[in-house]
């Protein structure tokens, strides 16, 4: 009878419980910064999204950058921002959503002393190699620092 | 032959309480039908098969339901479904959340969340398929509208944002919510986990972790994650223009979700708190709101009742 209950009461939860899925297959290695692009010493400035191209992006910045663009301030000396550009892809977890894929672009816009010395760089494929063409960084340049912060109370 | 005897009057013995259960039966409210969902008829048809014994006031028991003990568990089912969400009563719901509700009911499907197991068993009917699946995802789909250049939602955006940054968002009390967690402010400052697009609602959304959070992420230790952390979820409105570029409008509401296995063993070991509006309302009613929190993170029990899938920074 006690066996009987325990083994059935087993059969029950072995229903109700599923195995926990492995570490690995719950982060999103595609869209994962290798390590020699990490931003880890940085925050987050805003995020966006392109419907058409079906690419969301994060802008990152250092200290500077982000106490900058959380004042609403223009450009200053010593600010480093980074914008990451990943394809979509429907979040597995979540019909309703969609996540960050594989990594498109990474683009570094840095200041030296002087706010108006900007420096750029562009960042593309798999693995990821600067792009040495140089059209049309200008408009990218004003793309970039134009963006505005997310509001965080 | 003793034992015999005795083995007749144990099962004599249990008959007589298995008929006596029968005049102990739970009550089973009847409750009118205020306002029935609108949906197309194929729709209609699939949450009536699948859904309403337990979410609608149009329960349909069969007499296997009606019999003891079984029929204690049939009542609670019902009890607790019309609680969470009773589509005979859809003008209870505030009309933004209905949306909402319908959304988390589908993905309730699709994870297989629901119908409920034990339920689905001995119903067979209401068992969802593939092709009920579709029928369903495609009927969302198609409320999706996108509204590129809404001036209302960019007049929002733009005056909470001179606000924010005016300093005029800073109130001198941080809220709390009725399980005791405190809004943290500096979220901001954390790690960004990952970035969402939540186009069944029209926000997006950046997940922060704390520092347990992302090293966790690095070490690969995430299932279960490690007392101590903490995400932040921020939400947005989306804001779209002609070219389909959409940044971040209005900011909606923070969540948090804070892990302690002790002291939140209750709620599988995660401390949930929502704050919403920039004048961070703290969400529910009573302290038991985070039942809600849990029955929607029900589906991903197997990741650590967590939906986000971090990328390392």
């Amino acid at each position: 009878m006690k066996t009987g209950l325990i083994v059935s009461a087993a059969v029950v939860l072995m229903a109700s419980c599923k195995a926990p899925v492995a570490p690995d297959k719950i982060v999103n290695n595609q869209a994962s910064l290798p390590a020699s692009f990490s931003v880890n010493n940085m925050h987050v400035i805003t995020s966006s999204i392109n419907k058409r191209q079906q690419t969301m992006s994060t802008l990152y910045g250092n200290r500077i950058a982000v106490d900058r663009a959380r004042s609403g301030k223009i450009l200053a000396a010593g600010e480093q921002l980074v914008l990451v550009v990943w394809k979509q892809k429907p979040d597995e977890n979540w019909f309703g959503a969609n996540i960050p894929d594989k990594i498109e672009s990474i683009e570094q816009v840095s200041t030296g002393n002087d706010p108006s010395a900007i420096g750029y760089k562009r960042y593309e494929g798999n693995p990821l190699a600067l792009v040495s063409d140089t059209t049309g960084n200008k408009q990218r340049i004003v793309a970039i620092i134009a963006q505005q912060a997310s509001v965080m109370p | 032959m003793k034992k015999r005897k005795t083995f007749r009057d144990i099962l004599a013995a249990l008959l007589v309480i298995f008929i006596a259960l029968q005049f102990v039966r739970p009550s089973i409210p009847q409750q009118p039908v205020t306002s029935d969902i609108q949906a197309p008829p194929e729709v209609k048809a699939i949450l009536r098969r699948a859904c309403y014994d337990c979410h609608s006031n149009e329960t349909k028991l069969r007499w296997f339901d009606q019999i003891s003990p079984a029929s204690w568990r049939v009542a609670e089912h019902i009890k607790s479904g019309r609680a969470v969400l009773n589509f005979s009563e859809w003008d209870k719901i505030a009309a933004p959340d209905r949306a909402g509700k319908l959304w988390e009911s589908v993905n309730q499907a699709i994870a297989g969340a629901m119908p409920l197991k034990d339920y689905e068993t001995i119903h067979r009917e209401a068992h969802i398929t593939e092709k009920d699946l579709i029928i369903l995802k495609d009927y969302l789909n198609a409320t999706v509208k996108d509204h590129p250049g809404d001036t209302a939602k960019q007049n929002a955006a733009k005056q909470q944002y001179q606000n924010w940054i005016d300093g005029k968002m800073n109130s001198a009390q941080l809220p709390k919510t009725l399980n005791g967690i405190t809004y943290m402010p500096d979220y901001k400052n954390w790690q960004a986990i990952s970035t969402t697009d939540r186009f069944d609602n029209g926000t997006m959304r950046v997940i922060f972790g704390n520092d347990i959070a992302v090293k966790a992420v690095h070490d690969g230790k995430i299932n279960p994650w490690p007392d101590g952390t903490i995400f932040a979820k921020v939400a947005w409105d989306q804001l779209e223009n002609k070219d389909g570029n959409v940044t971040t409008g209005a900011f909606k509401q923070i969540e948090y979700m804070i892990k302690d296995s002790r002291k939140y063993a209750d709620t599988h070991g995660w401390g949930f708190a929502r704050f919403k509006t920039p004048q961070l309302i703290p969400y529910g009613k009573t302290a038991t709101f985070t039942s809600e929190c849990v029955g929607c993170h029900k589906p991903v029990a197997d990741r650590d009742f967590v939906f986000t899938s971090p990328l390392k920074n």
